[in-house]
């Protein structure tokens, strides 16, 4: 049994499949609201700009606290199942434990019920703090050690809550400026993970000064040949290896629909719009050894066929701003405004970046055949 | 077999129901954005205080066509419900015209100054989106400075225009007040809403002395309460007090100061400086 195996099957990562598993429609329900909003309700969603839709103000906001409210509750039930599944004695004081440090921990504690921890990000913390937590609870000696623990958590959480806000106020990744070619690693190690990326879902690249004068200049220039900056994330990362979001995550969709001849409605939709964290959950890549090589290779191998069909000046560079929901395959398409050969760069990066995830998908779903026979 | 076909039916209609738009929205944005970025127009936006018509600025605009290269003058009057009487025309290649924006209902007061900010947003949309400008200047006078203020704090999209430079001429900040500490209801709301007033924008504040406490109609303290809105908030904000001949409160626009003023800091200089013999 090798060491990957050996990690594979460890009682925790195997807590979070299985509470990942049960609470499946919940994450689906907190990936699509956030889809939909981020796409077609908010001002700079996709669909929103190219259909000309306008709502009523309030809507993004009562959905972009919706995101938040069931992002956050996943997190809390994601917490509560694994202590359930990983402890012994005191079930309910574990349970109740857990949930309350999470709550405090991601709460703003210089504010008046304000959470703005509680989010994805927050799913991380409950599969750090779970394991801890039931060990804690196994280990009382008594009733009156259990209350303790809990009392304990209760006022830990508050520390915690408030030395992330000092934390969050004095410390962000911007210190960290990575050169171009470090970045798309360095995010998919983050996201791999299951830490907050360097570049958050649905970053606007069109922001960097790189961009503004690649805009600039071919804006005052008819052709796009004469562009000052054409490798950069702008051009490269984000049309062509960040499909469906982190690690070509629409790629990964495609693949599974391939293998189970059964397309995933759900993640194929927040995959669409380059939201990949359904996807990294339900598949599950996050944690996974098995799928940490195509995670890596699909992107760099799209960057790669971009970086060399700039160079042969097969296409020209993506200059112009789109909306960051833009669906993937269409996103060099309409950052070239109207550019065909980009078009086709962007399909054929899709196709090698399927290509490589293929093998792996298919050896998923063997396995996960295998364990329901044994099952049974 | 039919199963097939209907998926592929509903990909293609999927396909082609997002494609075109998006393809046809990209074109047009993009050549907006080209249009946009080659104008390089910044108009300057005159607006004339309460009582006075869309001529109010005719013998400013006439001394300053005399003394410098002269630009267009377009003016328009904004009826009550919001329809636009433009008369001149700007001429093509000239980067900056005047357009006087003056209200039918010209009436004096907090609630009429409010509906009048209302009706400027109206007139300049109309003109940013008909010439395409994106940077821009104004010169109000009397409450016309009020209505730019306003405009600026409750109307103006921030990301789209900027505002360089505004001069109000004899602007009551603080109405008829002439006492700093009683607040107007209008200064108390634009003091509460000044975040929202551009960063980058200079402010020239004209006040006009007659008799040292007034212009003969606006209290010095009433136009010095504008600190209050602008300090802190705007990049520059300039206070000048003007005395002698044509200080009075209607002849602030005639000024040969105020004149001198806006050639000096709103007027792009397209003139060599002359070299000394």
């Amino acid at each position: 049994m090798s060491w990957a195996t050996k990690l594979e099957s460890t009682r925790v990562l195997r807590s979070l499949r299985e509470a990942l598993k049960t609470l499946r429609p919940v994450l689906v329900i907190a990936a699509v609201t956030q889809a939909v909003n981020l796409s077609v309700v908010v001002k700079d969603g996709f669909f929103a700009q190219i259909y000309h839709l306008r709502w009523p103000r309030f809507l993004p906001v009562l959905l972009s606290n919706l995101t938040t409210v069931l992002w956050g509750s996943l997190a809390l039930m994601v917490a509560g199942l694994m202590v359930a599944e990983l402890g012994h004695r005191y079930l309910a004081l574990t349970v109740i434990g857990v949930l309350s440090f999470m709550a405090l921990a991601t709460a703003d504690p210089t504010r008046t019920l304000s959470w703005p921890h509680l989010g994805p990000s927050a799913l991380l913390l409950a599969v750090v703090v779970a394991p801890p937590v039931a060990w804690l609870f196994d280990h009382a000696k008594n009733d009156h050690w259990a209350a303790t623990w809990l009392i304990g958590l209760v006022l830990f959480g508050l520390v915690i809550g408030a030395g992330g806000r000092l934390l969050a106020n004095h410390l962000s990744w911007s210190w960290l400026t990575l050169p171009d070619l470090l970045v798309l690693p360095a995010n998919l190690a983050l996201t791999w993970l299951g830490l907050p990326p360097l570049l958050a879902p649905l970053t606007n690249f069109a922001m960097s000064p790189e961009a503004a004068a690649n805009l600039n200049a071919a804006l005052a220039h008819p052709s796009l040949s004469t562009i000052p900056y054409r490798f950069t994330t702008g051009t490269i990362f984000a049309p062509f290896a960040n499909m469906g979001g982190t690690g070509s995550m629409l790629a990964l969709v495609l693949a599974l629909a391939l293998v189970n001849r059964r397309v995933a409605v759900p993640e194929l939709v927040t995959a669409t719009v380059n939201l990949p964290l359904l996807t990294l959950l339900s598949t599950p890549v996050i944690l996974d050894l098995r799928m940490l090589i195509p995670f890596f290779l699909a992107p760099l191998a799209s960057s790669g066929i971009a970086a060399l069909a700039l160079w042969l000046h097969l296409m020209p560079p993506v200059v112009y701003p789109v909306p960051p929901s833009t669906p993937a395959p269409l996103f060099a398409f309409l950052g070239t405004n109207g550019n065909w050969s980009a078009l086709v760069v962007s399909l054929l990066c899709l196709a090698a970046s399927v290509a490589i995830y293929y093998p792996f998908v298919q050896g998923l779903t063997q396995e996960a055949k295998a364990d329901a026979k044994m099952v049974r | 077999m039919r199963k097939w076909f209907v998926k592929l039916l509903v990909f293609c209609v999927l396909l082609v129901g997002i494609g075109f738009p998006a393809y046809q929205w990209m074109h047009t944005s993009v050549e907006n954005a080209r249009v946009v970025h080659r104008s390089r127009m910044r108009p300057i936006f005159l607006v004339p205080g309460s009582s006075a018509s869309q001529n109010r600025f005719n013998a400013l605009v006439s001394a300053l066509n005399r003394q410098t290269t002269g630009h267009s003058y377009v003016k328009i009057t904004v009826t009550e419900s919001g329809r636009l009487k433009q008369s001149g025309r700007i001429a093509p290649r000239d980067r900056q015209p005047y357009i006087v924006v003056a209200f039918a209902n010209n009436k004096d007061g907090y609630p009429n100054i409010q509906r009048q900010a209302r009706w400027f947003n109206i007139a300049f949309t109309a003109m940013a989106k008909k010439y395409h400008f994106d940077r821009f200047s104004a010169i109000g006078h009397s409450n016309g400075g009020l209505v730019l203020t306003l405009f600026l704090e409750r109307y103006m999209d921030q990301s789209k225009y900027t505002m360089q430079r505004m001069i109000t001429l004899g602007s009551p900040y603080n109405l008829e007040e002439s006492k700093p500490a009683n607040r107007t209801q209008m200064l108390t709301d634009m003091i509460r809403q000044k975040k929202r007033l551009p960063v980058d924008l200079t402010v020239y504040s004209v006040a006009g002395s007659e008799n040292y406490t007034s212009d003969g109609i606006v209290p010095l303290a009433s136009v010095d309460a504008g600190k209050y809105i602008f300090q802190n908030q705007v990049k520059h904000y300039t206070m000048i007090t003007l005395s002698g001949s044509n200080a009075e409160h209607s002849d602030l626009p005639q000024n040969q100061e105020t004149i001198d003023l806006i050639k000096q800091d709103l007027l792009i200089k397209n003139q060599r400086p002359q070299l000394r013999p």
